[in-house]
C-alpha cells in the first residue's frame, strides 16, 4: 500500500470517527428533546382539551337551560304546546338557534317527538330517542350527530327539561365539536386532535377523552373518544434530516481529511522521492549527487546527511579506487612473484640435486645433469613464457589443444622430490584440453604445491590422474595427496583471495586456480577432510 | 304545434291566405265579448285599499321594486318578478286575462268567432299607436307575431292575417275556444319596428327610457304622468329595507313572507297577486314512478314545511305511465335552486321525511333508512343541469302556473307537482293603481284620477 493511500487513509478514519460520533450523540439528544417536548405538548394539550370541553359543555348547559326557561314562560309556547300556532313553533328552535351559538337545538316531547329543529327546521314530527338516551347517559353531555338539511352536524350536547301543562319536554343543545374545531386546539402540525367512534385504534392515541356517542343518523348509541395523537412523521423527518447532516458532515470531513493527506503525502512524498530517485542513481562510480538542501525540517536533515555521506563516499571511493590499484599492483606482484617461485622451484631442486650429486657422486654430475636438463630447460621455459606473457599484461594466450597428461607428467618431475613421491596414472586415451599450456601447467602447479604444503613435511605421495569423463567431452584432472586435509569451514573459504592457513601462505593459490579454471571453461570440486588428504577433481572441456 | 311561419312558407300557405281573404271580405259579425263589468276585483286602486300613505310622496316619479335582477335590455320573455313587471308595461297584448281568468280588452277592444269556431276576429281599438308614433293597426300586430314567431303558445293556429286596418283574422286548424287566452299571453305582447338599438318599439302604457344611474328601468309614460322607476331586489337584500327609509318603494313585489308581515304591520296595502309559480319534485329516471301525494299529504307542506305564500298545487298533473328506468342518480340528495326559499323548504322537508322509518309513499323507493337524502342548494344553471342528466336522486324546480304539467322533465324524469306559490304587491302610497293579472303579474296605473 503506497504512503498515500496509507496517509489518507488513517487522516480519514481519525478525522470521520469522532464527528461521526459526535453526530449520533447529537442524534440521539435531540430526538429524545424532541420526544420529551412532544409529550409534554401533548400533556398540555390534554389538559386544555379538557378544560375546552368544560368550557363548552357549560356554555351548552347554561344556553339550553336558559331557553327552557324561557320556553316555559312563554304563553306562545304554552299556547302552540296545546294545538295552537304549530307554525311559530316549529320555527321557534330556528330562530332561537343563531342567537345561542349552539348549532344543534332541539326540543322533544315526553315520546322523544322532535317538536321544533334548530338545525333542520322541516324535521319535526320525527320520533327520534336517540340523542335524548345519549345525553342522558352520563352526566347529561353526550357527543351527538344531529341531522342537517345538508348531512349531519357534531355537538357536544348537553340536555335540560322543561313541563308545561303537566307534560315534560325536553331541551337538546350542543356546541360544535368537529374536526376542524378541534384540529385548531393543536398548536402545531405534529399533535392533532381526532375523534375516534367506536373501539378505535386506541394503541395510536396518546391520550383520550371517552364520551357517549349518540348518531341520530345511525339510531345508536355508543362510545366516542377524543384522542390525542402525534404524527411520527415529524420525528421521522428530524431523525432523517440529522442522517443527512451527520452524513454529509462525515463526508465533508472525510472529504477534507483526504484532500489533506494528499497534500501532505504530496508534501512529504515528493522530496523523498527525489532523495530516492537521486539515491538510486547513487553509486560507486557515480558519486556526483548532489543532496545539498537548506530544508529546516527533517527531509533536509536527512538530505544533508545523504549530503555528507556522499561526500565521504567520493573520498571514500577514491581512497578505494587507490587502494584497489594499489591492491591489484600487489596481487599482481605477488602472483607474479608466486609463479616465479613456482617456475625456480623445479630449478632450484634440479640446482640441488646436481649439488648433492657433485658433492656425493662427481661423476654421475654429467649423466645427472643431462638427465634433468629437461626439466631445467621446461623450467626456463616456463619462466620464459611467464614472463613474456606479464610483458604483454595479458594473462591468457589464448585456448591451445594441450595434452592433460603430459602438464602432470612435467609437474610430477618439476615437482618431485626426495620426500615427496609424485605418481602420475592416466587412464585410457586421454583426450587434448583447449587451454593456454602455461595458465593449466599454473593450475596443477599450484595445487601440487598446496598438496606438498599439506604433507607438513612428512614424506608423502601425491596422485596425479588423468580420465576421460562424458564420453569425451571432458577430461577429469586430479590431485590427490594424504595431507592434513580441510575442515568444512577452511574448505568454505579455500577459494576466496588472501585466505591462507600456511604461515606466510599468499592465500591465492586456489583462487587463481578457480579463476584459471574458470577462464578455459572448467570447474574445480574438492573431497576432503580433516586427517583425510584432499583431492581435487578438475574438469576441463576436451578440445 | 303549429309553426305558423313554416305553415306560411308551406304549402298551408295559398290555403290559408285564401281562407282568410274570403272571411275578411265578409265583414266582422256581432261582437260576443267583452262583458261588461260593474266592480272590478282585480282593479286595485288608490284609494279604495290604500291606507293613508305614513310617507305620501307626490312628484314626477314613482318607484317600484321587485325580486330578480334586471335584464339589460327590456323583452317580453323575462322570467324573474321584475323582468316581467317590465315587460308587462311596455308591451300589451292583444287581450289580456284578468285575475280572474276573464278575458279583457287591451289593444283589441271586440272579438268574437265564426259559427264554427275555427276562425277568430279580433277588432283593435281606433287611433293605437307605437311608442315611436307609427300606427298600431291590423297589420302591425300580425308582422309582429311573425317576427317573434312565437305566435300560437301551444294553439293550433295555422295562420293570422289583418282585415283592413283594424280587424286581425286568426284561422285555426281545428275549432277552439281559447284562443283569445292564448293570445293573452303576455309573452305575445306587440311589438312594433324595432328602435336603432333592436328594441321592438313599445306597445304599452310606457316607453322604456334611458337607465338610471342606479341601473333602474325608467318607465316613461305615454299618455303623461309620473315615470316609474323600476328597479331589481337581489336576494341578498332584505326587503323589508325598502319599505322604510326617506323614499320607499311606493310598490314592492315580494314573496318573503317576512316582507309581507311587516308591510302589513306598517299599515301598507297588503295586495296577493295570482298564483303564478308551481313547486313540482322532479324525480331522477333512475327511481321508479311514484303515485302522486295526497291532498292531505300537499296541505301538510302548505301549512308546516312552507314558510311562504303557498297553496297545494291544484293540479296533481297527469297519470304518468311506466317507462324504462334511467341510470342510478350519483347523489342521494334533492336539489334546489338556493335562492328559492320556498324550494328549499321543499327540499328540506323531503330529505327530512326521507329519513324516516316510515317515509310517505309519494317519496320515490328507496328513501327509506335512517342516513336519508340531504337537500342540495345548486345555482339555476347547476340545476337544470342536474335535472336534466338526473344526478340526484331528485330536485325541486318552479315553473308558472301556466305551463302545462308533464309526466317527463330531462331525461325520462317524473315530475310531480306540489305547491303553487304567489307573490304580493306592498302598497305604501295611493299614486299606484293595480290591474291584477292572471299570469300574477300586474299592470300599473299611476295616479289613477
Amino acid at each position: 500500500m503506497r504512503f498515500q493511500t496509507r496517509l489518507a487513509l488513517a487522516f480519514g478514519v481519525v478525522s470521520a470517527l469522532p464527528v461521526l460520533a459526535l453526530g449520533f450523540g447529537l442524534r440521539r439528544e435531540m430526538l429524545a428533546r424532541f420526544d420529551h417536548q412532544a409529550d409534554e405538548r401533548i400533556g398540555g394539550l390534554v389538559r386544555v382539551l379538557r378544560q375546552r370541553l368544560d368550557d363548552d359543555l357549560g356554555v351548552a348547559r347554561a344556553r339550553v337551560g336558559a331557553l327552557a326557561r324561557a320556553l316555559e314562560g312563554d304563553n306562545r309556547f304554552r299556547l302552540a304546546a296545546a294545538g295552537g300556532d304549530r307554525r311559530w313553533l316549529l320555527d321557534w328552535a330556528g330562530d332561537a338557534l343563531p342567537a345561542t351559538g349552539l348549532v344543534v337545538l332541539q326540543l322533544h316531547d315526553d315520546t322523544g317527538r322532535i317538536l321544533s329543529s334548530g338545525q333542520f327546521r322541516n324535521d319535526f314530527d320525527r320520533v327520534a330517542p336517540t340523542m335524548p338516551a345519549a345525553v342522558g347517559a352520563k352526566d347529561g353531555v353526550a357527543l351527538v350527530r344531529a341531522r342537517r338539511p345538508d348531512g349531519s352536524v357534531l355537538a357536544l350536547a348537553a340536555v335540560d327539561s322543561l313541563t308545561v301543562a303537566g307534560r315534560r319536554y325536553r331541551l337538546i343543545g350542543g356546541v360544535a365539536i368537529d374536526s376542524a374545531r378541534l384540529a385548531a386546539l393543536a398548536s402545531d402540525s405534529e399533535i392533532a386532535v381526532a375523534l375516534r367512534f367506536g373501539d378505535g385504534d386506541a394503541a395510536s392515541a396518546e391520550a383520550d377523552i371517552a364520551l357517549p356517542f349518540g348518531d341520530d343518523a345511525a339510531g345508536t348509541v355508543t362510545q366516542a373518544r377524543l384522542v390525542v395523537v402525534r404524527d411520527p412523521g415529524p420525528a421521522m423527518e428530524l431523525a432523517r434530516r440529522l442522517d443527512r447532516w451527520i452524513l454529509a458532515a462525515v463526508a465533508g470531513t472525510g472529504l477534507a481529511a483526504l484532500a489533506l493527506a494528499l497534500w501532505l503525502a504530496r508534501r512529504v512524498s515528493q522530496p523523498i522521492a527525489e532523495l530516492a530517485a537521486k539515491t538510486e542513481r547513487l553509486d560507486l562510480e557515480r558519486l556526483d549527487q548532489g543532496f545539498a538542501t537548506d530544508r529546516p525540517d527533517e527531509l533536509g536533515a536527512l538530505s544533508r546527511l545523504l549530503d555528507q555521506m556522499t561526500r565521504r563516499l567520493r573520498v571514500g571511493a577514491q581512497q578505494l579506487r587507490e587502494a584497489e590499484r594499489r591492491a591489484t599492483v600487489g596481487d599482481l606482484a605477488r602472483q607474479v612473484n608466486h609463479d616465479i617461485k613456482n617456475g625456480l622451484t623445479p630449478i632450484r631442486h634440479v640446482l640441488r640435486h646436481l649439488v648433492d650429486t657433485a658433492e656425493r657422486d662427481p661423476d654421475r654430475l654429467a649423466p645427472v645433469l643431462l638427465e634433468r636438463r629437461a626439466t631445467l630447460d621446461a623450467s626456463v621455459d616456463y619462466l620464459d613464457q611467464l614472463a613474456r606473457t606479464y610483458a604483454r599484461l595479458a594473462p591468457s594466450r589464448g585456448p591451445a589443444r594441450v595434452d592433460p597428461v603430459v602438464v602432470l607428467r612435467e609437474v610430477a618431475a618439476a615437482r618431485q622430490t626426495d620426500r615427496v613421491a609424485i605418481e602420475v596414472q592416466a587412464e585410457g586415451q586421454v583426450p587434448a584440453v583447449a587451454a593456454d599450456p602455461i595458465e593449466l601447467r599454473r593450475i596443477v602447479e599450484n595445487l601440487v604445491a598446496n598438496a606438498a604444503d599439506a604433507l607438513d613435511g612428512r614424506p608423502g605421495t601425491i596422485r596425479l590422474g588423468a580420465a576421460v569423463r562424458d564420453t569425451g567431452r571432458a577430461v577429469i584432472l586430479t590431485v590427490a595427496d594424504d595431507g592434513r586435509g580441510m575442515t568444512a569451514a577452511e574448505l568454505e573459504r579455500a577459494f576466496d583471495d588472501f585466505f591462507s592457513t600456511k604461515p606466510g601462505g599468499t592465500g591465492l593459490g586456489l583462487s587463481v586456480v578457480r579463476r584459471l579454471l574458470s577462464d578455459i571453461g572448467g570447474s574445480v570440486r574438492v573431497e576432503t577432510g580433516p586427517g583425510r588428504g584432499a583431492t581435487f577433481f578438475l574438469e576441463i572441456p576436451a578440445a | 304545434m303549429l309553426d305558423v311561419p313554416q305553415f306560411l312558407r308551406g304549402g298551408g300557405r295559398v290555403v290559408a291566405w285564401g281562407g282568410l281573404v274570403g272571411l275578411a271580405a265578409c265583414g266582422p259579425a256581432p261582437a260576443l265579448g267583452p262583458a261588461p263589468v260593474a266592480t272590478d276585483p282585480c282593479l286595485v286602486a288608490a284609494p279604495a285599499l290604500a291606507p293613508s300613505p305614513p310617507s305620501a310622496v307626490t312628484g314626477d316619479t314613482v318607484v317600484v321594486i321587485a325580486p330578480g335582477p334586471l335584464d339589460p335590455e327590456p323583452t317580453r320573455q323575462g322570467t324573474s318578478d321584475v323582468a316581467r313587471l317590465v315587460a308587462r308595461q311596455l308591451y300589451a297584448s292583444l287581450v289580456r286575462i284578468d285575475c280572474q281568468g276573464r278575458v279583457r280588452p287591451s289593444i283589441a277592444e271586440r272579438w268574437r268567432a265564426d259559427s264554427g269556431g275555427s276562425t277568430w276576429y279580433f277588432e283593435l281599438s281606433d287611433g293605437l299607436r307605437f311608442a315611436d308614433g307609427s300606427p298600431l293597426d291590423a297589420a302591425s300586430v300580425v308582422a309582429s307575431w311573425h317576427r317573434e314567431g312565437r305566435l300560437g303558445g301551444g294553439a293550433p293556429i295555422a295562420a293570422a292575417v289583418s282585415a283592413g286596418s283594424r280587424t286581425v283574422v286568426v284561422a285555426l286548424a281545428a275549432p277552439a275556444a281559447e284562443v283569445p287566452r292564448w293570445l293573452g299571453d303576455p309573452a305575445h305582447g306587440i311589438g312594433g319596428a324595432p328602435w336603432p338599438d333592436g328594441r321592438p318599439a313599445e306597445s304599452g302604457a310606457y316607453r322604456a327610457g334611458p337607465r338610471g344611474n342606479d341601473g333602474a328601468v325608467v318607465l316613461e309614460p305615454r299618455a303623461g304622468g309620473a315615470v316609474v322607476l323600476v328597479r331589481g331586489l337581489p336576494p341578498a337584500v332584505d326587503p323589508r329595507d325598502r319599505l322604510v327609509g326617506p323614499r320607499p318603494a311606493d310598490l314592492l313585489l315580494t314573496r318573503d313572507p317576512a316582507a309581507v308581515r311587516f308591510g302589513a304591520a306598517r299599515g301598507f296595502a297588503i295586495v296577493p297577486l295570482g298564483w303564478d309559480v308551481r313547486h313540482e319534485l322532479v324525480v331522477s329516471p333512475g327511481m321508479a314512478p311514484q303515485p302522486a301525494p295526497s291532498a292531505a299529504d300537499l296541505a301538510l307542506l302548505a301549512a308546516e314545511a312552507v314558510r311562504g305564500d303557498v297553496r297545494p298545487a291544484l293540479s296533481a298533473g297527469p297519470s304518468c305511465p311506466a317507462r324504462n328506468r334511467g341510470p342510478a342518480a350519483s347523489r342521494r340528495a334533492v336539489a334546489y335552486r338556493a335562492a328559492d326559499p320556498i324550494a328549499r323548504d321543499l327540499a328540506e322537508r323531503i330529505a327530512a321525511l326521507s329519513g324516516r322509518a316510515d317515509p310517505p309513499a309519494w317519496l320515490p323507493p328507496g328513501a327509506a333508512g335512517r342516513a336519508g337524502w340531504t337537500a342540495l342548494p345548486l345555482s339555476g344553471p347547476a340545476l337544470d343541469t342536474a335535472v336534466a342528466q338526473g344526478t340526484t336522486v331528485a330536485a325541486i324546480v318552479s315553473r308558472p302556473v301556466a305551463e302545462p304539467i308533464g309526466c317527463e322533465s330531462g331525461a325520462l324524469a317524473q315530475r310531480i307537482p306540489l305547491l303553487e306559490s304567489r307573490a304580493t304587491a306592498i302598497r305604501t302610497g295611493p299614486r299606484v293603481a293595480l290591474h291584477l293579472d292572471a299570469d300574477g303579474m300586474v299592470t300599473l296605473e299611476v295616479d289613477r284620477p
